[in-house]
């Protein structure tokens, strides 16, 4: 029996060890053309464009979702982001929401229309749409965790991070962003989302011409170069988030000792800003998208953090606090339905 | 067939073990010789897959990627036999103990035995770690080599091994230009590109485009 256990061990390993260190095919295969993909690499000079016109968003701000690692797709994330998402469109106003960028491909392929493993992946999210909680559903954590680190990786991040940026820029147009207007883009990033947007927006902020702020929600970061493009990063973070914190033990450029790395350089000048959220977890009942946990106010966390990031958007004076009084307003009475639905259930 | 790469195996994982009773095979068996070469084949190739990127940043073709790999097996296993005969001529020098030029040339090339691994170099945040690993592994492989090939003690053989990186050295900055001359045109012809490109090129070609990033890279 110990025999057994020892080579599935093993074996559950070595299959580890191997994935990992495929796991980057994927993109550098992309920038050499290797996979015949349709969406090819950008080429110097040129802004991405999204290939047909589309009418102009009102808005003068856009904010972009990269969800979590647990993300199958753009619309295949786990159901506490969805419901957190709905209520977040309507309750932060004055903006466009771009929720379409998977931000664990580089060309804004889902799981589910990879050649290879797609009905693999598929099975999985056939079982988590059934069982949130279903357990194997950490093999799509851990694929995406490797893009994570992908994007992290000098060795890499570049062309990884390169392919995201264009889709941003992509998405952002089919949502109506006009290239070249200069509207301020905020991108908000759970957890691993938080590296791909600071990776991505090395390349967003000359490409657009634009502010380009980073929301992290838990967000695990590296000392990723792209701290010099952005304007403003807001790190919130839980009490009880035992994962927000490991950018800054893994990654050197992050350890004070190191005053002078891109991250402590950002730091020093006031660019990043660390915003607490009280006693959330990463993940599960208390995250910082749960309807049935509370803050010592009453407030749910789900809407303690949309509400933070409307502090945020009217303090950097992109949305009107008026405007988020009224949206909040109107959004009071169905955010009250949902923790009361949820704490019911 | 199998039993030959099944030997191949076994001087890998054997070699990475330290285990002395692969040089007595190895002195005793002249034909390990092939045994050997295929170590050190596969080790430059896994060398370079390992840092592969540099190929995929320069948009090599996956036919020229495999030819490449074998180029780097083949060029690897040329600078082992260099190595070698760097530390033989040293060795003779400076011990009483003449080895055949043979026997270290097959004792050094199971220094490759580590870089076999050389594709978890690819592994996201941890592969330069796990470079450095290898590159410290095969260098101790090295060191027991030339203890065992010249019959001496770790610390003399380590100070040959380290002689011989210095010979190494200024030879390839003095009489060694034109081979290297050579090795790069190969890598170019095999490669079909001027590998010329960098990962910090797409950094400067796209990330510094004329947008307000650029200011504030400036100090």
């Amino acid at each position: 029996m110990i025999n057994l256990l020892s080579t599935l061990f093993t074996s559950a390993l070595i299959l580890l060890f191997i994935t990992a260190a495929l796991a980057p095919f994927e993109s550098l295969g992309w920038w050499a053309g290797w996979f015949g993909e349709q969406t090819t690499p950008p080429v110097p000079g040129q802004v991405p464009t999204a290939g047909h016109a589309v009418e102009q968003s009102p808005h003068n701000h856009f904010l972009v979702y990269l969800s979590g690692i647990g993300a199958v797709d753009p619309t295949a994330i786990p159901q506490e982001e969805i419901d957190w998402g709905r209520l977040a469109m309507k309750r932060i106003p004055q903006t466009t929401f771009v929720p379409d960028v998977y931000p664990y491909s580089v060309t804004n392929t889902g799981l589910g229309a990879q050649r290879f493993f797609s009905r693999m992946w598929n099975y999985l999210e056939q079982r988590r749409l059934k069982n949130p909680y279903d357990a194997l559903q950490f093999l799509i954590n851990i694929r995406n965790l490797f893009q994570v680190a992908i994007s992290a990786d000098r060795r890499y991040g570049p062309i990884y991070n390169l392919g995201v940026a264009k889709e941003i820029i992509k998405a952002l147009q089919l949502r109506g962003y006009p290239l070249g207007s200069g509207k301020p883009v905020t991108l908000v990033g759970f957890s691993g989302g938080a590296q791909v947007s600071l990776g991505a927006s090395s390349f967003l902020k000359p490409m657009l011409k634009a502010p380009v702020r980073i929301i992290s929600i838990g967000g695990v970061m590296s000392d990723d170069v792209g701290v010099r493009a952005m304007d403003k990063l807001f790190h919130l973070w839980g009490n009880l988030d035992p994962l927000h914190g490991l950018g800054e033990k893994l990654y050197a450029g992050r350890w004070p000792m190191f005053p002078n790395s891109d991250w402590n350089q950002a730091l020093a000048a006031g660019k990043i800003e660390f915003v607490n959220m009280g006693e959330m977890h990463h993940n599960g009942s208390t995250n910082y998208f749960s309807w049935t946990a509370f803050t010592p106010q009453g407030q749910s966390h789900a809407l303690a953090t949309i509400d933070m990031i409307n502090t945020l958007l009217v303090n950097e004076g992109l949305i009107d606090a008026e405007a988020v009084r009224a949206a909040q307003s109107a959004t009071d009475a169905q955010a009250r339905a949902y923790s009361d639905v949820r704490v019911a259930a | 067939m199998f039993e030959f790469f099944w030997y191949v195996w076994r001087g890998i994982t054997q070699s990475m073990a330290l285990n002395p009773r692969v040089a007595e095979v190895v002195e005793q068996s002249p034909e390990s010789g092939r045994v050997v070469l295929v170590i050190a084949i596969l080790g430059g190739m896994g060398l370079l897959l390992g840092q592969s990127v540099i190929l995929f940043v320069n948009r090599v073709r996956p036919a020229r990627f495999v030819l490449s790999l074998l180029l780097n097996g083949i060029v690897f296993t040329i600078s082992l036999v260099v190595w070698a005969l760097a530390i033989w001529a040293i060795g003779r020098f400076v011990f009483q103990t003449q080895p055949p030029l043979g026997l270290v040339m097959r004792l050094v090339g199971l220094s490759a035995a580590p870089y076999v691994f050389g594709v978890l170099v690819l592994i996201p945040y941890f592969g330069e770690f796990i470079y450095r690993v290898l590159s410290v592994w095969s260098s101790i492989i090295a060191v027991g080599a030339t203890a065992f090939s010249f019959a001496v003690g770790w610390w003399p053989a380590f100070l040959v091994v380290g002689g011989s990186w210095l010979l190494i050295w200024a030879l390839t900055n003095t009489l060694g230009r034109p081979l290297l001359a050579a090795r790069n045109r190969a890598w170019q012809v095999v490669s079909g590109t001027s590998m010329d490109a960098s990962v910090a090129d797409i950094l400067t070609q796209f990330a510094v485009q004329g947008g307000e990033g650029d200011e504030q890279r400036k100090p």
